[in-house]
């Protein structure tokens, strides 16, 4: 782009050419910056979510705990057979939009069942085990959205700043650069036809 | 030949493991397989491969003592094994009737092997192959009134109790030898109604139980007559069934079980009821050494493994 402003003929139509340039650059910058905000925005209103996560942690580690316990004490080969009553979950993996970002996301479909577990002390250990679970699916799927604006949000700033340190200055330069040899060539032209006149 | 079986099994008690060993292997002073009857468990087995081959060390301790029993005598033995083979029958159940999972049997078959029963697909063929054995003869399965996998569990329980019940009653000698090990029978079954009334619900099991009969002439369970037989702390006990801590409970009753069986069998030291014993603390012994390489192998500190092994020094 640099290089092409450089070798710009001076006239009229250039100048009007770079000036609908300009403007549309500047437009664009500010649409771009408004959308950085509302990505900001964004990002702040789920940073909120994610401070669940030295609870949700603390929740796990603490249900894990219990059913470390009960599957040390009750041993592996019951451990393994209960556990064989609880039918598991199903989880798939969509793309969700977050302002527009694609974000993929990580959705229950089908809740595990515990009904067939009669034991309540099992039971009990593994709905609170799958409750810290679930807890640690929602605050996953925040923290990969809050990576995936930021991502954008890098991008945006980094065209952003290109637009506002490079693009348009150079283009303001070219402009006035232009409109100085412009009105140069006009004076000339006008010195020249006021010339023919006098004689 | 009693007394040289009681006398091999006093032998085989003098290398069960005690208290000071399980903590120096918690604390890794010393490894599992610094321990002749273990020194066959390397460190780089599998989980369940190191649980396998302790339960193995077990087995091959109990069969060894039924190879050496006079006929009636041995069929007793492997009855105290066939524990095993009812775990192992409640596992393919919890199997079929689940999620169809990996599951570890106990490496022990005496009418069903372990392979056998792994390939049993279905309810009906798992109830055909039990009544093939004598567990089942001569019974039909009960209509299920729950329809839930813990009734057919405690169904399956029975069959054991009834069976190992009958075969001391089938035998005059051993009725007459074994008639204190019937009452700590019938005591330990009666700490499993507890824990079946828990699982079960208080509501249905004097239905399933009428429904099914067990083998022992149970109206109901005093809680507190029977805790206090077992010497067990009424308080405690009842705190932990009223917060579902079943594992404490369970844990409890094994303590107050062991007591009250060396109590009424300690003037039987050189008989065959000492066989019970030692069949209980060599799978006490198991079960310990299965915990602490469960709990080590999930990161517990050394504190909480201690805590839920039972020694029998108590």
């Amino acid at each position: 782009m640099s290089s092409e402003l450089a070798f710009l003929p001076a006239s009229r139509g250039t100048l009007l050419l770079l000036r609908r340039k300009l403007q549309l650059v500047k437009r664009g910058k500010d649409v771009l910056q408004m959308r950085r905000d509302q990505l900001v925005k964004e990002v702040f209103s789920i940073m909120d979510e994610l401070k669940k996560r030295p609870e949700a942690e603390q929740q796990y580690a603490e249900a894990s705990e219990i059913v470390s316990k009960i599957r040390m004490s009750r041993g592996e080969h019951e451990f393994l057979s209960i556990s064989n009553l609880a039918t598991p979950p199903k989880i798939e993996t969509v793309i969700v939009s977050y302002q527009g970002v694609a974000v993929p996301q990580a959705r229950i479909v089908i809740e595990p069942d515990f009904s067939k577990i009669t034991d309540p002390e099992y039971r009990t250990a593994l709905e609170k085990l799958w409750e810290a679970v679930k807890t640690m699916i929602e605050v996953a799927n925040k923290e990969i959205a809050v990576e995936k604006l930021c991502e954008q949000l890098q991008y945006i700033n980094r065209v952003v700043n290109s637009l506002e340190k490079n693009l348009i200055p150079k283009l303001e330069d070219a402009l006035h650069h232009i409109e100085e040899r412009v009105t140069e060539e006009e004076i000339e032209e006008f010195v020249r036809i006021k010339l023919i006149g006098e004689r | 030949m009693e007394t040289y079986l009681v006398v091999r099994a006093h032998g085989l008690k003098t290398r069960l493991l005690n208290k000071n060993d399980y903590e120096l292997i918690i604390r890794e002073e010393r490894s599992l397989a610094d321990y002749p009857d273990y020194m066959h468990i390397k460190e780089d087995d599998s989980l369940h491969d190191k649980i396998e081959k302790v339960y193995r060390v077990y087995i091959n301790r109990m069969n060894l003592l039924a190879k050496i029993s006079p006929e009636d005598y041995e069929q007793f033995v492997r009855a105290l094994l066939d524990r095993l083979e009812i775990e192992n029958i409640k596992i393919q159940l919890r199997y079929i009737m689940g999620s169809k999972r990996k599951v570890l049997y106990y490496p022990y078959g005496h009418y069903i092997s372990p392979s056998r029963l792994s390939k049993i697909a279905s309810e009906g063929t798992l109830w055909e192959t039990l009544r093939a054995t004598p567990y089942m003869k001569n019974k039909k399965v009960p209509k299920f009134i729950t329809g839930t996998v813990a009734e057919r569990e405690f169904f399956v329980e029975n069959l054991y109790y009834s069976y190992i019940i009958g075969l001391i009653n089938k035998s005059r000698n051993l009725k007459r030898k074994l008639d204190k090990l019937i009452e700590i029978l019938r005591t330990e079954y009666m700490g499993k109604l507890i824990y079946w009334e828990k699982i079960l619900g208080k509501e249905n099991l004097p239905e399933i139980i009428r429904n099914q009969g067990i083998p022992f002439d149970i109206h109901s369970v005093r809680l507190r007559e029977y805790l206090e037989k077992l010497k067990i702390d009424y308080q405690e006990a009842i705190e932990y069934l009223s917060t579902n801590r079943l594992t404490d409970f369970l844990n409890l009753l094994k303590r107050g079980l062991i007591r009250y069986s060396i109590y009424l069998l300690t003037p039987h030291t050189v008989e065959l009821p000492f066989i019970y014993l030692y069949n209980i603390m060599a799978h006490i012994e198991a079960e310990n050494l299965e915990r602490i390489i469960l709990g080590k192998n999930i990161g517990l500190t050394e504190e909480a493994i201690l805590s839920t092994l039972v020694f029998i020094e108590e």
